[in-house]
């Protein structure tokens, strides 16, 4: 008989959209013990085998969620929706509020949404730009999607020319915001 | 009868075609693109010719290739499903030349139905109800706000060569015109080779309502009740229902009428679909023909129990309807949602990538056609649509009670789908009412509302993060967590043997 196996519990914050909340997380036995705010969940978790949606069973409740790690936290699919949870220990935290707050010109990146074939670009460096102006077309499945500026201002940096393929998350057009 | 016959197509609608084939013991045989070797389609068939690269325009579009693995694989007849080649009149009229039978209408008919200003002045002449408008392609800017000024606002401009709801603006007042006239222009370029543009009324609160027809080489023409297809998303279709809350037996019977009036002024014969918008006010428009068989064909069968695909087939091979318009009467309600690889979150952009995991949803009165399998994968290249998923129920409600059960069921890993968009309208009060029109989704989805996280569902999602950080922390408890004690693996190991033992 193995001796019971406990990992110290962590006292960590995730974000899921605008929301935040408190909780921890310890193994015990292949059990996980969640704590969310007042609430304690017993959580047994299955693997589907390769590529899988994780099968979970909450506090005797089953779910199936898929779970993939990205850049900017874990991409979790609920009932088919993905969501970003960003899990956040205190050093984190700390490193994201330091960038948050350190100044420097406001950079807006626009990016690609999905993979496809630049079709035209709208603007070149040193244009002023407002909010909404189109900036890239981009076609992917036979539908041509206008890219266009959050914030909008001064255009500095122009990545890509008509007939370029593009893949997600590709940097295209970088603005420089001007007040 | 044929022996063998060619699909010129690829996903879910190769896969239909080739399950009727196999049904009437007809052999068949697939083409397929690079990047569609190991595409689901490709698999149910007998045979399957590569036709060329990746890009639709080089491959699926592409007459020569296609016709050439035809007459190699000693194919009688080519069924060239929906969108590709299936409206094009000179496809049909070369498997024609080379003695081989298209499984569509004549060339003929789809040129002139497929000419939308062409459709119009031919149903104005035999006594088709048209939406105003003006006939011509538009030449400028001007003459475009000369005619809209003079239909009077709002107005749509829509594509001379489209369809599928691509190549469309609805223009509000004079300052809209510019804009939406590139747009349109350019969308139209881009989707069907040509940038001509024409422009008609646009009809408030318009449902739409189209007729399936059928109609043999031997002149007798049916129609098998109509099809709503209201739920649009900027005039892409996404779910259809089969009969219409808004049509009653008399309007069925007006609009079948006309319908298969409409065909008989071009000479229609196979499978055909005539559009119609419906007012509010009960009135009924042509809107178009398409010259093939529908997406949706799938609600007409379940409430009809007519195979359409095998009709085409028979009838491509001579033989006469075998049912009468007396035989054709609506069993219960049929609803379809088409699943596309697009992510409702944010704004339906697609989602391309492999899908990784598959469950799809089966039980009573539960029908998918799908073209994906776990592993296939969702390329940019095509139709970002996947699969069709389709209700049966004695009555409506039903209907929508088994697909929001199946909905629930349905889970594709790897790639963002439309499901969970399906989820709300079907939930949704006004869908169930069935009091919609063409308006409905752009009107009434929010997506930040209606794809919302429950409380359920958002502790799951930092549960599922938080175990997945933990992974990541102590990789070493990863391998222990079910290892010790967990009564699932042990379970599925012993289920493993048993198996095992079972098959020695």
């Amino acid at each position: 008989m193995s001796p019971p196996y406990t990992r110290n519990r962590q006292q960590l914050r995730a974000r899921v959209g605008e929301q935040t909340v408190d909780f921890s997380i310890e193994e015990e036995n292949g059990v996980f013990r969640v704590q969310i705010g007042e609430e304690s969940f017993a959580v047994h978790r299955r693997e589907r085998g390769h590529g899988g949606p994780m099968f979970l069973l909450i506090n005797d409740h089953p779910h199936e969620i898929d779970v993939e790690e990205q850049a900017e936290g874990f991409w979790v699919n609920v009932s088919g929706v993905a969501h970003t949870v960003e899990i956040l220990d205190p050093l984190t935290a700390l490193a994201r509020k330091a960038v948050r707050e350190s100044t420097g010109p406001e950079i807006e990146t626009v990016v690609a949404p999905m993979p496809g074939l630049v079709v035209s670009v709208e603007v070149g460096v040193g244009d002023r730009v407002d909010a909404g102006m189109p900036l890239v077309v981009v076609e992917a499945m036979k539908m041509q999607n206008e890219l266009a500026a959050v914030h909008g201002g001064l255009v500095r940096q122009v990545n890509v020319e008509a007939g370029q393929k593009v893949d997600t998350h590709d940097a295209l057009v970088v603005l420089e915001r001007v007040r | 009868m044929f022996n063998k016959v060619l699909v010129a197509n690829r996903g879910e609608i190769a896969v239909r075609v080739m399950r009727a084939l196999a049904e009437m013991g007809i052999r068949s045989v697939a083409v397929y693109s690079e990047a569609d070797r190991d595409a689901y389609h490709v698999q149910f068939a007998e045979q399957a010719y590569a036709i060329g690269p990746a890009e639709s325009s080089k491959s699926y579009l592409n007459m020569d290739p296609i016709l050439e693995a035809a007459r190699r694989s000693g194919s009688q007849a080519v069924h060239p499903g929906y969108g590709f080649l299936a409206e094009n009149p000179g496809f049909a009229e070369a498997c024609e030349q080379m003695g081989l039978a298209f499984i569509g209408p004549t060339p003929d008919a789809i040129e002139t139905m497929g000419s939308k200003t062409g459709a119009r002045k031919k149903m104005l002449s035999a006594g088709v109800p048209v939406i105003p408008g003006h006939d011509e392609p538009l030449v400028s800017e001007e003459e475009a706000l000369a005619i809209a000024r003079e239909l009077g606002y709002p107005v749509l401009f829509k594509a001379v060569a489209g369809g599928g709801g691509k190549g469309m603006r609805v223009v509000h007042e004079d300052s809209e015109v510019p804009a939406a006239l590139r747009a349109t222009r350019g969308e139209s370029l881009s989707a069907f080779g040509s940038a001509e543009i024409y422009m008609e009324k646009y009809i408030t609160e318009p449902r739409h309502v189209e007729i399936q027809i059928l109609a043999d080489r031997q002149g007798h023409a049916i129609h098998l009740g109509e099809r709503e297809c209201s739920i649009q998303r900027r005039y892409q279709k996404l779910v259809e229902e089969s009969p219409s809350v808004a049509v009653d037996p008399d309007l069925r019977m007006r609009m079948g009428e006309t319908a298969v009036r409409a065909a008989g002024a071009v000479g229609y014969r196979n499978a055909g679909t005539v559009e119609f918008i419906l007012g509010a006010d009960g009135k009924f428009y042509f809107l178009e023909m398409n010259t093939r068989l529908q997406v949706e064909h799938p609600v007409t069968e379940m409430v009809t129990g007519v195979d359409l695909v095998k009709e085409q087939i028979r009838i491509a091979a001579g033989e006469p309807l075998r049912i009468q318009q007396a035989d054709v009467a609506p069993n219960g309600w049929a609803i379809e949602c088409r699943v596309y690889a697009e992510d409702p979150a944010r704004q339906f952009m697609p989602s391309v990538g492999a899908v990784r995991w598959l469950r799809t949803p089966e039980g009573p009165g539960v029908r998918i056609d799908s073209g994906i399998a776990q592993g296939s994968e969702v390329s940019l290249y095509y139709d970002p649509m996947i699969s069709k998923l389709v209700t049966w129920g004695g009555h409506r409600d039903e209907a929508i009670a088994r697909m929001r059960r199946a909905l629930e069921e349905y889970v594709i890993s790897g790639v963002q789908t439309t499901i969970p968009f399906h989820r709300w309208v079907m939930g949704h009060p006004r869908f169930q009412s069935g009091k919609f029109h063409t308006g409905f989704i752009d009107e009434s989805f929010r997506a930040a509302e209606a794809l919302a996280l429950s409380d359920d569902d958002r502790t799951a999602a930092v549960i599922a993060a938080a175990l997945k950080y933990h992974d990541n922390q102590f990789p070493e408890s990863r391998e222990r967590s079910g290892r010790l004690t967990s009564g699932w693996k042990v379970a599925g190991r012993c289920q493993l043997q048993t198996r095992r033992v079972g098959r020695l």
